[in-house]
Parts: structure tokens; sequence; C-alpha cells
């Protein structure tokens, strides 16, 4: 049989590079850990509500001229069947510093607070953002939206599920 | 000193390799065993790739906030006030626009209803003033909210209690 002119020293040895998959799979874990964590941050786990028809936007990614107010319920998944319970809001969250539900004063401070640093480093157009969880009862939000007009910050905005269309064919 | 040797596959001679012939042999290449790095690597990224839940998306209604001790700002030109009432019902929410009498369970219907009004009055500014009951829900009154700023009401508040 004619040697080979390709393969001088015979056959090959078929094997795998492991290098650019182990590259990529870490690539992926470090992604997992720091998304995580910052979703986390300004974003408490909560369901907001999702109107028929909804009308929300995809907010502005300009972070510093709006702050955000979690408003979490203590039986997020309505697991004691008691309505009540799940129209009870645990605590509010700005970031990861939590109030007591009704602590209008202490609201109103950090609100008071946000919207200057934000004024002062140029943006004039400060809002609240109001992030609660669909079951809680409005008596429990109604002090979030008194602080904030106590902060003198005149614009709200609400989150909420945005609408999903279907594919149209 | 011991002579180096080396064996040929059938042949149980020792054969001598020469210490010059043995340098220029390739040397073994020192690799670290990646097989339980990879193992560990995978647990890792399929543990992250389970418990991971997509948030849905979500999107922000802008709006404004009730003065401290009162209704929302109007305009100069008083225009009649579309007042919406919430209250509870034992499937969901009651919605009431003041004036109608007329007791809402839907939100379409309460789109309607809004901009029925909304033609009457022939301007989008009117105020709208969402007044639920303090058990109500979140979610019913940014429904409702939702359903006044898709009719393009373009003055839409909140009653509070103090």
């Amino acid at each position: 049989m004619a040697k080979s002119k390709v393969f001088v020293k015979g056959r090959g040895e078929a094997s795998f590079n492991m290098t650019p998959m182990i590259d990529v799979t870490f690539q992926l874990i470090i992604f997992f850990i720091i998304a995580g964590q910052l979703a986390s941050e300004s974003l408490a786990k909560l369901i907001p509500p999702k109107p028929y028809e909804s009308i929300s936007q995809k907010a502005d990614k300009q972070i510093p001229n709006r702050v955000i107010v979690n408003i979490l319920s203590r039986d997020p998944d309505r697991k004691s069947n008691d309505r009540g319970l799940s129209g009870q809001a645990s605590e509010y969250k700005i970031g990861s510093t939590s109030f007591d539900v009704g602590d209008i004063e202490g609201l109103a401070e950090v609100l008071g607070i946000r919207r200057d640093s934000a004024e002062a480093a140029g943006y004039e157009d400060f809002f609240v953002e109001i992030r609660a969880h669909h079951t809680v009862f409005y008596d429990q939000i109604e002090p979030v939206l008194l602080a904030a007009a106590r902060a003198k910050i005149p614009k709200m905005s609400i989150t909420a599920r945005m609408q999903t269309y279907e594919m149209e064919e | 000193m011991a002579r180096s040797t080396k064996t040929i596959a059938g042949d149980e001679t020792m054969h001598y390799v020469s210490p010059r012939k043995k340098r220029e042999a390739p040397k073994a290449k020192m690799q670290p065993p990646m097989t339980p790095m990879i193992d560990v690597t995978f647990q890792l990224l399929l543990f992250f790739l389970l418990t991971m839940t997509f948030r849905e998306a979500e999107g922000i209604i802008p709006g404004t906030l009730p003065a401290e001790a009162g209704t929302p700002q109007t305009d100069p030109i008083e225009l009649e006030k579309i007042e919406i009432s919430l209250r509870p019902a034992a499937e969901g929410c009651l919605y009431e626009i003041r004036g109608l009498n007329v007791g809402i369970n839907s939100p379409a219907e309460l789109y309607a209803r809004l901009k029925a009004r909304q033609d009457a009055i022939g301007s989008a500014d009117a105020p709208v003033i969402i007044k639920p009951s303090p058990d109500v829900g979140w979610e019913f009154v940014v429904e409702a909210f939702n359903q006044a700023m898709r009719a393009e009401f373009k003055n839409i508040g909140f009653a509070t209690s103090s």
C-alpha cells in the first residue's frame, strides 16, 4: 500500500480541545453570578401587576433620575389562603435599605436626599417609581405616595408588566 | 550506574539506549488533570441554569403624584372630574364611575366607559381621580390607572385618605 503524502507520520489522534469550552463555561458562570447580584440590588423579588392591554413602556436606562420603591407582600404566594395577609406589605425597600410599613417620615427623608443629589447632578425630571407586589392593598402603598409628595417629588411611575404581543402571521 | 535500556514489543531483549538519545527524546508534557475541574464547572453551570428564573418584561406607566393634602393639580379651566371608585368584590374588584351608578367589573368595559365619557366632555384634559378603598389590591388600582392612560387622559391622579 502506498504511503500517504499528507499523513506522513501515520494516522493522527483525534482529540477535543477543551480549553475554549472551559473558557466559555467560566464566562457563563461569572455572568450568572454577577447578573443575579445586580438584579437583586435595586429590584426586589416580587410580581408587579399585569394590566389588561398594558401600556407600560420600557424605562429609560438613565437610573440616576429615579428612585425605585419596592413594596413587598407578607404572603406573596398566597400560601395561607388569607387574602388579608397577602394584602399586607412586609416592608418598603429602596435598594438594600428597608423601611417599616407606614414609615412616611423615613421614606420622605431618603427620597428627599435622593432628589437633591439627582438635581445636583443635573437630573431635573426626577421621579419615584412604585414597584409593588400585585396582591398588596392600596392602603399599604398610600404612605409611599404621601412620602413622595412630602419629599416634593411631583412625578411618579408605576411598574407593571408589559403587554406581550403574539406574533403576527 | 544503571544502564539505560529499552524494550521492543515482542522482543524480551534489553536494548541499550545512550544518554544522548535519551536527552533528545521528547519529554512528556506536564498537564494538570482537567476532568474534575470540568465536572465541577458543569455542575455549577447546571445549577445556575436550573435555579435562575427569567423575570417577565417590566415597564413603567408614568403619572403624577397626589398633592400632600388634596387632589391632583387641575387646569385653570375647571373641567368635570371623573372619579373612579374601586371596591373589592367576590371576584376581584368593582369599578364605579361617579355619576354612572353602574358597577363595572371588567377592564375592557372600564376603558369603553372612560372613552365614552371623554367623548361626551370633548377633552382629554379632564382630571381622572382614582379613589380605591383601602383593601383593594394594587393590581386593580394599576388596572384602573392603565385603562385611564389607555383612554389617553392626561391628568390622572390618586385620591388619598389624608
